[in-house]
């Protein structure tokens, strides 16, 4: 569930960022066309967005760099409009209203290239998850969609929270955020785009080239706090003001409705506060949290006799994963495993180790037996079969109410414990 | 009024739309543009650097590991390719936590192991290590048996922590004798032996690797 809230919130804090920027400048300077012209632009990338998400994991069809660097293409060839468009000598050239759809396209443009490029990997991840859980029925499933909803959710409130937060500003403002911010994210997929045309030898490996598009690679946290910076600065504006409210008014009820209208700025910069301080934790605090790595179960007592390892039956009789370890007398730790093989009397039973991911070992997840190098599920029947990720396979005897674990079988596979 | 607008609006759109399109025909070096030299030329840079990534035609690109491409180890051919982490099966369906798939592929050369040239070559263990300039590791582990849409290889999902950067990535082949792989002697066999072909022991090629992520 946490991983898809920081990874949502990774993938998609600079759109939202931006969204919400280009929004508050069509609204403060665009009429009701206009506006629908960027309205349009941006529900068009998310359409494709989802349409690529969906083709992408259900036919081969979609080359994700391919389609990243038209994205790309799309958003710089809309910044070239909007700041164009901006300029004297567009006005001076061009018929305003000429001038002002041309820049109404531009920032459709930049809307589809940038939702394009950012939404559609985090549109993938219901297919991504239904991969690894494989039914849609299941409470592993909800949790992790649930975990995704929250943080598209999350992310649709930070880009109204800062729309309304720019939409209160001055023109200049505006202005600023928007020029900022969409010149940045045009930087930052500039060095993706970077990487993709590496990657696929459309501009040939050079030293400077390789080293940008590393710093873009490496930096995705960066950029997304610069992004969410220069939303706070507007932000921090907005409470500054709203502390020294000027507007004249003739009656009460006038005083009163301006107290209202900034009362309710005051809550959506609150809310942009919360959206950017709540990204901001999710990509740092949580990612860390629900990265850190997987630790195996402590080693279980057993009785050492002199001719092996002796498990009583009634400890490992639960179905789950038991580990234990027999130090060698070189002081090697030997670390094996046990496991009750469903409701009959077999048990799957091997060292704590594969030929493959060598002596790593193994964890329960869910009810599955994982190993922690390869995340590969072993199917628990043929744990204690040769082959694959499977532990390798040891002797064992069962005797007494005991498993009976030789010295020798665990012996002969020190080497393994010793790497 | 509202006519005039909205033929200024299609007029626009389309005139930028074939902008982009153009630029994503460059982009992708398709053969629409072959009428112009300069279309040639890419094409003819792609012919040549990507006629071996078969997994294209599937809709991703194999990405080579410059320094291992078409290396000649003992009797094999080895290349380094990697591209966006798979779902594999059974037991690998969920790759949420890597970030490329990392293969090796092998094929025969000339051999007198009975090995068809150009074939894949079965049975062997490689073990893989990419290490960072301060020789860290970065990922090592031992590759899995696998096939793709364009055929059979050895490889593994693999996370890479640190990123884009400059590593050492180091394949170790085991002989497949290991695997209890055998040759016939005598007169139905091909006239070597493994014990031959491994007398030195494991084979290890490694080279440098200026690595980017892909685009999942």
């Amino acid at each position: 569930m946490l991983k898809y809230i920081y990874s949502v919130t990774e993938d998609l804090v600079l759109t939202a960022v931006l969204t919400g920027f280009l929004f508050a400048y069509a609204w403060r300077f665009f009429d009701k066309r206009g506006r629908r012209v960027v309205s349009i632009g941006c529900g068009f990338g998310w359409l494709v967005a989802v349409i690529i998400a969906i083709l992408k994991k259900t036919t081969p069809y979609i080359d994700s760099g391919l389609w990243n660097l038209r994205f790309v293409g799309v958003y710089l060839l809309g910044l070239l409009l909007f700041l164009l468009m901006m300029a004297p000598f567009a006005h001076a050239k061009l018929s305003d209203s000429r001038a002002d759809l041309l820049q109404q396209l531009g920032i459709a443009f930049m809307l589809i290239g940038c939702t394009g490029y950012n939404a559609t990997e985090p549109l993938t991840y219901p297919q991504v998850i239904l991969l690894s859980v494989k039914s849609v029925v299941s409470s592993d499933y909800f949790f992790r969609i649930v975990g995704w909803i929250l943080g598209l959710v999350l992310m649709f409130v930070l880009a109204l929270a800062v729309f309304k937060v720019l939409n209160a500003l001055d023109d200049q403002h505006v202005v600023a955020a928007a020029v900022t911010g969409s010149v940045f994210a045009g930087l930052v997929l500039i060095g993706l785009a970077l990487r993709a045309m590496l990657t696929r030898r459309i501009i040939p490996n050079n030293h400077t080239v390789f080293q940008i598009a590393v710093f873009a690679s490496n930096n995705g946290l960066l950029f997304g706090i610069i992004m969410g910076a220069i939303a706070l600065v507007c932000v921090a504006i907005l409470l500054v003001r709203s502390m020294h409210v000027q507007e004249p008014y003739d009656n009460p009820a006038q005083h009163r409705k301006i107290r209202a209208k900034w009362r309710n700025r005051r809550r959506w910069a609150t809310v942009a506060i919360v959206c950017l301080l709540a990204s901001l934790i999710n990509v740092t605090v949580v990612k860390a949290y629900d990265s850190k790595e997987v630790e195996l179960s402590p080693s279980e007592e057993f009785e050492l006799r002199d001719d092996g390892c002796y498990i009583p039956l009634e400890q490992v009789e639960d179905g789950h994963l038991h580990r234990f370890t027999y130090e060698s007398p070189d002081g090697v730790g030997i670390r094996f495993i046990i496991i009750k093989k469903g409701e009959g009397s077999s048990y799957g039973i091997g060292l704590d180790a594969c030929d493959i991911c060598g002596e790593t070992g193994y964890y329960e997840r869910d009810g599955q037996v994982v190993c922690k190098l390869c995340d590969v599920v072993m199917n628990i029947r043929t744990i204690g079969f040769k082959g694959g990720c499977n532990p390798i396979v040891i002797d064992y005897s069962i005797k007494d109410g005991y498993i009976i674990v030789p010295f020798e079988t665990l012996l002969e596979n020190e080497v393994i414990f010793t790497r | 009024m509202e006519k005039k607008s909205l033929k200024e609006l299609v007029g626009a759109a389309l005139a930028t739309g074939a902008l982009v399109a153009s630029m994503g025909l460059v982009a992708c070096g398709n053969s629409n543009t072959a009428d112009t030299a300069e279309a040639e030329a890419t094409q003819e840079q792609e012919a040549t650097s990507e006629a071996a990534a078969p997994g294209e035609d599937a809709g991703f690109a194999e990405i080579p590991i410059e320094s291992i491409q078409d290396v000649q180890a003992g009797f094999m051919n080895v290349s380094a390719v990697y591209f966006q982490a798979v779902p594999m099966a059974p037991g690998a369906e969920n790759y949420e936590d890597f970030d490329i798939h990392l293969e090796a592929d092998i094929s025969a050369l000339e051999n007198d192991l009975g090995y068809g040239v150009g074939d894949w070559v079965p049975y062997l263990t490689i073990d893989y290590k990419v290490t960072k300039a301060d020789g860290s590791v970065e990922a090592e582990g031992t590759f899995m048996h696998m096939a793709a849409s364009d055929g059979p290889h050895y490889g593994a999902n693999i996370a890479m922590p640190d990123g884009a950067g400059t590593y050492n990535v180091e394949f170790t082949i085991h002989s497949p004798a290991e695997e209890t792989y055998l040759i016939h002697l005598g007169e139905t066999g091909p006239g070597g032996t493994l014990e031959e072909a491994f007398k030195d022991g494991n084979i290890v090629v490694s080279g440098s690797w200026d690595y980017v992520p892909v685009e999942a």
